[in-house]
């Protein structure tokens, strides 16, 4: 027979990788592999702790100011203020969360679950 | 605190109608396969981010969702040790039944008392909205249920304990009147 049968090194290939349908991550994506670094984490801080401290009757203007990218990351926010709860932080983060639906609606919150950048 | 429970319910009633947008999609690493993918998390382009939604530390909802199918997890409010062993006997009884509910899943995520698993299938044979409705009053029925069955314990024990109170009671009295010893009487023998 043929000489090149007799290596089976062809099993060990993954040919998966070779397939050109594959999902590639964005570029932008694999930079953040590098994981939560210290100014998302003081971002993520200060942004909820300015959320917190909004008063209920001012957080309908402050929704209405805002453009639809704002509206998207302001749900992100939110949704990631919900992971932590601490001391009355929940009820006012749901306050938030109704004001920004109220605007943005049912988009707003599909964007927050399908964009592939977080927080 | 019960301000905050119809905010909580419309706010996993949007994040629901919004997660539950799923379509039927095959494995893409099995052929002839058709997976949840939020359970098997084969491909990472197929899974959305999860989020969570919280009443306060105690109650919160997750919802994982991915091109196919959608994974709610509850986390129920147990306030003491028999809310405890009652919500965890409740969701035991359920989950072991889980087929019957057929959205229910067997065993719940780590960190969580009940979950879901919402398929496309399930999407297409029954109304989205209906299912949301069902885990939303889902959701408000099992806190009064666990509620009512606190109650219902406490009183069947003050009832027990009444009852073995009372026939002590008529043990005793039944043991001083008895004409046979009378050293009773005296308090010289001790009951």
């Amino acid at each position: 027979m043929a000489k090149n049968t007799s290596s089976s090194a062809f099993r060990k290939i993954d040919v998966d990788q070779y397939c050109e349908d594959n999902f590639k991550e964005d570029d932008t994506d694999s930079g953040g592999l590098v994981g939560p670094d210290e100014n998302e984490e003081n971002a993520l801080n200060l942004t909820l702790r300015v959320l917190l401290s909004i008063k209920p009757s001012q957080i309908e203007e402050a929704v209405n100011s805002l453009d639809i990218n704002l509206l998207d990351t302001l749900m992100k926010y939110v949704y990631k203020g919900f992971e932590n709860p601490s001391e009355g932080s929940s009820g006012h983060l749901l306050l938030w969360h109704e004001k920004v639906y109220n605007v943005g609606g049912v988009g707003c919150i599909v964007r927050v679950l399908a964009d592939t950048r977080r927080v | 605190m019960s301000a905050t429970l119809k905010p909580y319910l419309t706010a996993v009633r949007h994040t629901l109608t919004a997660a539950m947008c799923l379509d039927n999609f095959s494995s893409q690493v099995v052929e002839r396969h058709n997976k949840p993918e939020v359970e098997v998390r084969s491909s990472k382009e197929l899974v959305l981010t999860p989020v969570v939604i919280s009443r306060n530390e105690k109650e919160k909802v997750l919802i994982e969702t991915s091109v196919n199918s959608v994974r709610i997890s509850i986390s129920v409010k147990q306030a003491d040790e028999i809310e405890k062993i009652l919500c965890k006997k409740f969701m035991r009884f359920m989950m072991m039944r889980a087929e019957n509910f057929i959205v229910l899943r067997r065993k719940p995520i780590e960190g969580y008392d009940i979950s879901f698993l919402i398929t496309n299938f399930h999407t297409e044979q029954m109304y989205k909205h209906k299912l949301v409705d069902f885990v939303i009053h889902f959701m408000e029925e099992i806190d009064k249920e666990i509620s009512e069955m606190k109650l219902a314990v406490n009183a069947r024990a003050r009832i027990v304990s009444e009852e073995v109170i009372n026939r002590r009671k008529i043990q005793i009295v039944q043991l001083l009147n008895d004409p046979e010893l009378p050293q009773l009487k005296t308090g010289k023998i001790a009951l």
